[in-house]
Order: C-alpha cells, then structure tokens, then sequence
C-alpha cells in the first residue's frame, strides 16, 4: 500500500506539469526559443541561411503550407528574406546571422493568421 | 428642519463628490486574449464593451525599445479589439478621449458639460492613457507620443517576482505628477486606496501579480474650459507580465 502510494505521488508530481503545458521552452535544434502563443518557434543560424522550426505542443508542426518572412536587424541595417517550406521547417536563405542581431519571424499559418517572435542572436 | 434639509443635501453632495472618483474611472489596458494582445476596457474584472468605444481612441502605436514607432494596427475581431504585434514591438500605447461628463445629485452621468447640466456635483473631461510593456526591458521607457499622463519605471530590468518593490514616476507633459492617486493592482483591487506620488512624482508599490499587473494612476489637471467642467481627469495604465515559472 505505501508502494502504491509512493508510485502514485512519483506519478502525479511527474504529470503535474502537462495540464498546463503550453511549451517547454527547450531548444530541439540547437537554436533560440521564443513562443508565440502557444506554439514554439526555433531559430536555427545555420551558415548563409536561417532555419525556423515550430513546435505546438511537442509536436514539430508541418510547413508544406506556411509562408512567412524574416526581418533582421543588424546594427543600424535592415533586411529582410522570405521564409519558405524546407521539410519539417522553414528556411530563410541567404541570412548570415551574427551576435547582436535583432530578428523578427512572422510566419502566416493555414488559416491565414499571422504569428511571430522576436529574437535576439545570441 | 429646513436647516437639516440643507446639511442633508450639502451630506449628499460632499458625498457624491467624495464616492465619485469610482463610477466614471474606467479606462483601458492591454492583456493577452486567446493567445492574442488585446485592448481591454473596464475597470476591475469589468470588461467592457471595447469595440463601441474605439472611436475614442485618439491615439494608438507600437514603439521599439528607443521609441521608434513600428508598424502595428487595431483590429475587431468580434467583440474584441487586438493588437497586430508582428513587428514585436516592446511597447504598445494609446489615448481615448472619454469626453465632458457630469453627475448631478441624483446619481446619474450625463455626457454634457455642467453649462448644460444644471446642480452638477462633478463635472470633468475625462483622457484615458494607456502603455503596455511587452518584453524585459534594458533601458528606461521612452516619454510615448500623446501619453500626457505616464508611468514609467525608474529602474529597469523590472522585478521578475511578485511581491517585489517596484519603483515608479508618474509624469503629466512630461514632467512629474506630485500627488497622483496610483493603485497597484487594477484589475483584482480596483477599490484599494493607493498611494499619492511625492514631489518627484514617485511612489513605490508592491508587484502584485505573478502574471498580469495593471497599475493605474489617476491625477487632475485644470479644466480646459471652465465654463464645461470642473476639472480634468487623466487616467494612466501600465500594464506588464511577470512570467510564470517554466512547465
């Protein structure tokens, strides 16, 4: 009976957290994390280009149908580069990202609502 | 009895005055709604009809960290009123002008000023500002187009945990506001007395919320037109998160 107990409590305290999970804050790419809402954006710097990778619930959303763009803001310089589907994320190319920069991510969804996220390159 | 009839009367009137700071103090802030930034109009858990009254706002903007306004845009979505954030500003702001009202001895509002009113107990114009912090902030909070009246922390970072002291300035044109009435936690106490602002028109309140925190000021400024009203009422928000611990 104190097993039982024992196993109960190690249960509860080990799911307590899932009834209000809305995102787990942790990076699955390597990259920067910043929710939107609900949904988990990953910034992934990756040589000239930029990966973003979006997360509802633990689940890696599919892109196939999303669009979006990048905003970056590099010191006193702006640019900006389309987002488009690349498999389980979305790819801005040519976007060499460095410490300092200011980013802005809008992607708009299937439903053709936006959503975005701003990082900070670390 | 003529002579109590009179202190009776003169009772309901200091009395009309004295409860009245409550039933016109309306004003507005930004909270998140279904997963969006929305404009909220009310006062404690009243949430009022916000889309009738957008034609009120005179003013709204996104700003960065430096006060640069970036693009954003108010926008009806059924019976509520978002704010499109997709440049991520770091503040969001806006003016609604409440317009001339007067409250007559009976208890009632009347949209008109005191020269239309007769036996008015109060007569003010009323502005309603409002600032949202969106993000942790580096540097001070820039003095925002049109927000007459203002709080802005003194210090930044902000407190990350309720309970902490948070020191704050009320400015009226950008100058401080001595005496302003500022309540601490608006949305779940919005009968707390509050405390006055000093000659340097700081006060230090208490974070109240490990969540949203609306912190409202309320200073009076001299009537525009005497002939109308009595006096102005210019009521500020500041609204900001505290985040919750991670899941």
């Amino acid at each position: 009976m104190k097993k039982l107990s024992t196993l109960l409590l190690l249960a509860t305290a080990l799911t307590a957290g899932t009834a209000w999970a809305h995102g787990d804050g942790v990076a699955r790419h390597g990259g920067i994390v910043q929710m939107s809402g609900e949904i988990k954006f990953e910034l992934v710097a990756k040589g000239d280009a930029a990966e973003l990778y979006l997360d509802d619930h633990g689940e890696t959303m599919p892109t196939a149908k999303l669009t979006g763009k990048l905003s970056v803001l590099s010191g006193a310089t702006k640019s900006e580069a389309k987002l488009e589907p690349a498999g389980d994320k979305l790819v801005a190319k040519g976007v060499k990202l460095v410490k300092g920069d200011k980013v802005v991510a809008i992607v708009t969804m299937e439903d053709k609502q936006n959503s975005s996220a701003r990082f900070v390159i670390k | 009895m003529k002579a109590f009839g009179k202190v009776l009367t003169s009772a309901a009137l200091a009395a009309g005055f004295l409860f009245s700071a409550g039933a016109q103090a309306h004003g507005f802030w930004f909270a998140q709604r279904a997963n969006s930034l929305a404009m909220v109009f009310g006062v404690g858990a009243d949430d009022l009809d916000v889309v009738k009254r957008l034609p009120k706002i005179t003013k709204f903007g996104a700003y960065d960290e430096d006060g640069q306004e970036v693009p954003t845009k108010l926008v009806t979505n059924g019976a509520l009123v978002t704010v499109d954030i997709d440049s991520q500003p770091a503040f969001v702001a806006a003016v609604m002008d409440y317009g001339i009202w007067s409250k007559t001895p009976d208890g009632k509002w009347h949209n008109k000023g005191k020269d239309e009113v007769p036996g008015t107990v109060i007569s003010e114009r009323n502005y309603k500002y409002g600032v949202h912090l969106r993000r942790e902030l580096t540097g001070p909070v820039p003095l925002l187009p049109g927000q007459t009246l203002q709080i802005v922390p003194v210090k930044t970072p902000m407190p990350v945990k309720a309970g902490q002291p948070l020191k704050l300035r009320v400015l009226y044109n950008g100058k401080p506001a001595a005496g302003a009435r500022v309540l601490s936690d608006w949305v779940n106490d919005p009968d707390e007395k509050g405390a006055k602002t000093g000659k340097d028109g700081t006060v230090t309140i208490k974070v109240r919320n490990q969540g949203l925190n609306v912190v409202v000021a309320v200073f009076k400024s001299p009537a525009e037109d005497s002939a109308k009203t009595n006096d102005t009422e210019n009521l500020a928000s500041l609204s900001f998160v505290l985040a919750h611990e991670p899941e």
